[in-house]
């Protein structure tokens, strides 16, 4: 465990107008992994361009165990930093590329030939030393980039997209190697993602940025599970959003009223307040039954009718319309099993557990939602 | 996310403000007062007074509309000549090899008068084919006048004209041949699919025509011509001294008709220039069976066609007597070793000038591809074109404004006029050439994206260091590209040579051969020197070719740089 631990406090940036980052604080632990993640353009990159060093922010400040590091030269920071592109020098061979930053700090050319070796032989690389980065594949390129950035032996890992360039297969190969090798080496590690999927299956922590700032931040399970605000629950993969009106029926009680699902009651221990409202739900937290099941009334029962289907191997997705509006079913497929013809009536039902309520007209950097 | 860094820095904005010294000292200011004084009298108060002979003397109305009509029929007949080699090629998906591709750019590193004392050499009366075609007329183009010019203009320029064609249209070449193997037919496909396409291409191919046509000087003057402009302006330049208003006019008056030329060409040349950077390199598609042999052929042809029209200037470099035999009586070297142990000087001059040129093309482009790059978008374009269309300054007029401007300038330290050094010479040639050296630049610094310099600086190393390891190894192939055509555009810009050489003993290459074949004894050793010099361009090419397959990024460079507006990326 290298014990550094990071924090950001206000930071805010711009190229101009509008701002990139605002208001951006967190607080990293030592050794942990941290994703960022959050749609295209959203300023996750920025972020990490920040605590790099490599763009000054507007206001705020970064401090690495406490320092503020905002005036420390980026070359003193001791930072490795992996990029999108990789950025492996293309005249260098691969010993070249992950020796060029040990070689510059007076170290004896044994030393230096040790340390790479080590870093290599680590992230199974060394066969390829004296290759041209042109001449590996994109797994072993991301391989030395790691090594380069690792070799300095660093006080903090930066990793911008780095699996954005690697087929599926390779991807998850090489995040279960990141996740290893960062936990064998407990360097505190910061990973920008657009891929919600790489950021939940490695990271400890992520925070979610969207337009600048940061909507929400939690462990994987509890940011996949309780979305604060539409825009996260968007980007953790909530398809169905259902326009209504919620009122209190009793203390603990409320009634979700929709003119496409008609009335909906379920128990809620938090009372949002009432008025419009969204209800979400994930597309495989809904199952679908023939029109005249048993209605189980753990469940809450909407009545639709199959518009299309898309058999997609592990799972059959449905559009199912309700009144005006169509949510989108996942079931899982079952062996020789069809699909559900187009135009069948339906019955969905859910779980109300699984259904989260925002306030209709959330603005963006409002968050709550209620389960 | 916008562009990494945009802004300039304390350094760079010092860099700018030597890049704005530079442009106002060498362009803006020597142009700015030519053209005043063209307009001005004595006091400095507007008079028409120099218009006014100008339009008086039938002379120079006739100067100017010869000049408009050489260039323009030099460039339509260089086009008439390479479109159907074009749709040929394209009809049979014949991409150059890479290295017709780069000759094809050679016409912007020879001098076009080599080529007219070649043919003048081989169709005169005492030429070897002027001997057989005597029967039929003389075929001397210095007996045609100025139809003999624009011919002579049009074969220099057609392998350029015909490159950026193929360039513009090759693209879709593979799609042309499929839609007609689905029914379309290719009389439909050209008119509707080559012609649009290749507008662009055929648009840049004339303008450059047109404008090195109506710049030259060694053309005419080796033809015998005298009624063109660039001619007149250098005859008054040379009876009247540098601050004669009607040079000045004459100057301005080409300095015009080459920026509406290029402004019509640009027009053109912004719908298509994408097409360029998707070309293939033409190294993909190998050819097999009656494509092979329609591409053998149309290459060797043109290949033995210019091999024919320099047999003149080869046969001439290495004869002792040769007059109404159709080869020489007897052979000789001594050419070659007269011109190799006589002509050292101008060898050590071109190196020096052009090499001089070159290194401040490198750093002016380097400098203003970096301002353009870091620029905002919405200046991005106006700046790229704005600096392409340098291009339209004539070598003559530049070097009028030189003489007018600088006259009674003092050099510093050495105390001599300014005008009686060869200074002035390297700085117009670097005027000359600095759009493509723009154009190799960005092309260098996109080999160079931001985040490799972030990976050294964040692994901890010297500026020093990162520099000398990772900038310069990455932008050296640009770098060097960027030097080599430099050198070699200022190596034949004889134009702006023959005007501000200040003696005969500080003449570049191309001047002394010039010089040489003006005399009845010098032809040998004049044709030995630009055989010479040919071969000395050729070499060069062919190490470029080796220097861009060897690079790991061989897309298309030289293209990439050659066109305007082109994308680099």
């Amino acid at each position: 465990m290298n014990n550094v631990r990071i924090e950001a406090d206000n930071i805010a940036f711009s190229y101009g107008e509008p701002r990139v980052l605002r208001n951006i604080s967190l607080s990293i632990e030592a050794g942990e992994l941290f994703a960022v993640v959050g749609p295209s353009g959203s300023g996750k990159t920025t972020l990490l361009r920040v605590i790099a060093g490599l763009e000054q922010p507007s206001t705020g400040t970064i401090r690495i165990n406490g320092t503020n590091v905002n005036d420390i030269p980026l070359t003193q920071r001791n930072i490795g930093m992996v990029f999108q592109n990789f950025s492996l020098w293309p005249h260098m061979t691969v010993f070249e590329n992950v020796a060029f930053g040990v070689s510059e700090h007076d170290l004896h050319g044994e030393t230096v030939k040790a340390r790479v070796d080590r870093i290599l032989d680590i992230l199974d690389i060394d066969e390829t030393r004296d290759a041209r980065p042109a001449h590996l594949s994109a797994g072993q390129q991301q391989r030395v980039a790691l090594a380069r950035a690792l070799v300095t032996e660093p006080r903090l890992l930066l990793l911008d997209d780095p699996f954005s360039n690697l087929e599926y297969e390779l991807r998850v190969q090489m995040r279960h190697d990141l996740r290893l090798l960062q936990r064998k080496l407990g360097i505190t590690t910061i990973l920008v993602t657009h891929d919600l999927e790489d950021a939940l299956c490695i990271a400890d922590r992520l925070a979610v940025v969207v337009h600048g700032t940061i909507r929400q931040i939690g462990n994987p399970t509890a940011l996949y599970d309780f979305p604060n605000s539409i825009e996260v629950a968007r980007f953790v993969g909530v398809e169905n959003f259902i326009p209504g009106t919620l009122r209190h029926i009793e203390s603990q009680l409320i009634e979700f009223f929709s003119p496409d699902i008609g009335m909906l009651r379920w128990p809620m221990r938090d009372r949002p307040p009432e008025g419009p409202a969204m209800l979400s739900i994930r597309p495989h937290a809904l199952h679908i039954c023939p029109i005249d099941s048993f209605r189980d009334g753990r469940y809450s029962w909407i009545e639709g009718s199959i518009v299309t289907s898309e058999f997609l191997g592990e799972v059959v997705r449905y559009q199912v319309a309700i009144g005006n509006t169509c949510l989108s079913v996942k079931q899982p497929h079952f062996l020789g099993s069809a699909a559900t013809p187009t135009g069948t009536p339906v019955l969905l039902g859910f779980d109300p557990s699984r259904a989260r309520i925002f306030p209709a007209l959330q603005e963006s950097g409002a968050s709550a939602s209620y389960d | 996310m916008k562009p990494r860094g945009q802004g300039f820095t304390g350094k760079s904005r010092l860099m700018l403000a030597l890049l704005a010294v530079y442009l106002l000292v060498f362009f803006v200011a020597p142009v700015g007062k030519m053209f005043f004084s063209g307009v001005t009298n004595e006091e400095g108060e507007l008079a028409s007074g120099a218009l006014a002979i100008f339009l008086d003397n039938p002379l120079y109305i006739e100067s100017l509309l010869n000049s408009v009509a050489v260039a323009l029929g030099a460039s339509v007949l260089a086009a008439l000549a390479a479109l159907p080699v074009a749709i040929t090629l394209w009809r049979f998906r014949l991409q150059p090899p890479l290295i017709v591709e780069l000759f094809g750019f050679l016409p912007l590193f020879v001098p076009p008068f080599m080529l007219s004392l070649s043919l003048q050499s081989l169709l005169g009366r005492g030429g070897a084919l002027g001997m057989l075609t005597q029967p039929f007329g003389d075929l001397d183009p210095s007996l045609w006048g100025l139809s003999g010019m624009m011919v002579v203009e049009a074969i220099h320029y057609f392998p350029l004209v015909l490159m950026t064609l193929v360039l513009s249209t090759t693209a879709f070449s593979r799609q042309a041949e499929e839609a007609a193997r689905l029914g379309n037919s290719w009389p439909r496909l050209i008119t509707r699919v080559f012609l649009p396409l290749g507008l662009p291409g055929l648009a840049f191919g004339m303008a450059i025509t047109f404008l090195k046509c109506l710049d030259d000087l060694a053309t005419p003057l080796s033809l015998g011509i005298t009624n063109l402009l660039a001619p007149q302006a250098y005859f008054r330049v040379s009876t009247y001294g540098a601050q004669d208003p009607l040079s000045s006019l004459m100057a301005v008056a080409m300095i015009a008709i080459s920026v509406l030329v290029w402004l019509f060409s640009a027009g053109f040349l912004q719908h298509g220039v994408s097409h360029w950077a998707a070309a293939p390199t033409g190294r993909t598609d190998v050819l097999t069976g009656h494509r092979r042999r329609i591409g053998m052929f149309c290459f060797a042809g043109i290949a033995a066609f210019y091999l024919l029209c320099y047999s003149g200037m080869i046969l001439t470099s290495a004869a002792r007597i040769w007059s109404h035999t159709l080869l020489p009586e007897s052979w000789v070297l001594s050419h070659y070793s007269s011109a190799l142990k006589n002509e050292t000087g101008s060898f050590i001059n071109t190196l020096i000038y052009c090499g001089f040129a070159a290194v401040i093309d490198v750093l002016i482009g380097l400098v203003m591809a970096y301002a353009i790059e870091r620029s905002p978008a919405r200046w991005k374009k106006p700046l790229t074109w704005g600096a392409a269309s340098l291009l339209s300054v004539p070598g003559v007029a530049l070097a009028i404004a030189y003489l007018q401007f600088f006259q009674g300038m003092q050099l510093p330290i050495l105390g001599k006029p300014l005008d009686a050094t060869w200074f002035l010479l390297p700085m117009a040639f670097s005027i000359r050439g600095l759009p493509f050296a723009i154009r190799a630049c960005s092309f260098a610094l996109q080999n160079l994206p931001a985040s490799y310099v972030e990976a050294a600086n964040l692994s901890g190393a010297s500026r020093l260091s990162i520099v000398l390891r990772v900038i310069l190894p990455m932008m050296a192939f640009g770098l060097l590209m960027a030097f080599l055509i430099c050198f070699g555009i200022a190596a034949v810009d004889l134009s702006s040579a023959m005007l501000l050489v200040p003696s005969e003993t500080d003449a570049p290459v191309s001047y002394s051969i010039y010089l040489h074949m003006q005399t009845s004894t010098g032809r040998g050793t004049g044709s030995a020197l630009a055989i010479l010099t040919i071969g000395v361009v050729a070499l060069a090419m062919t190490a470029l070719v080796l220097l861009i397959r060897r690079n790991w990024n061989p897309a298309s460079s030289l293209r990439r740089i050659m066109l305007p507006g082109n994308p680099t990326k």
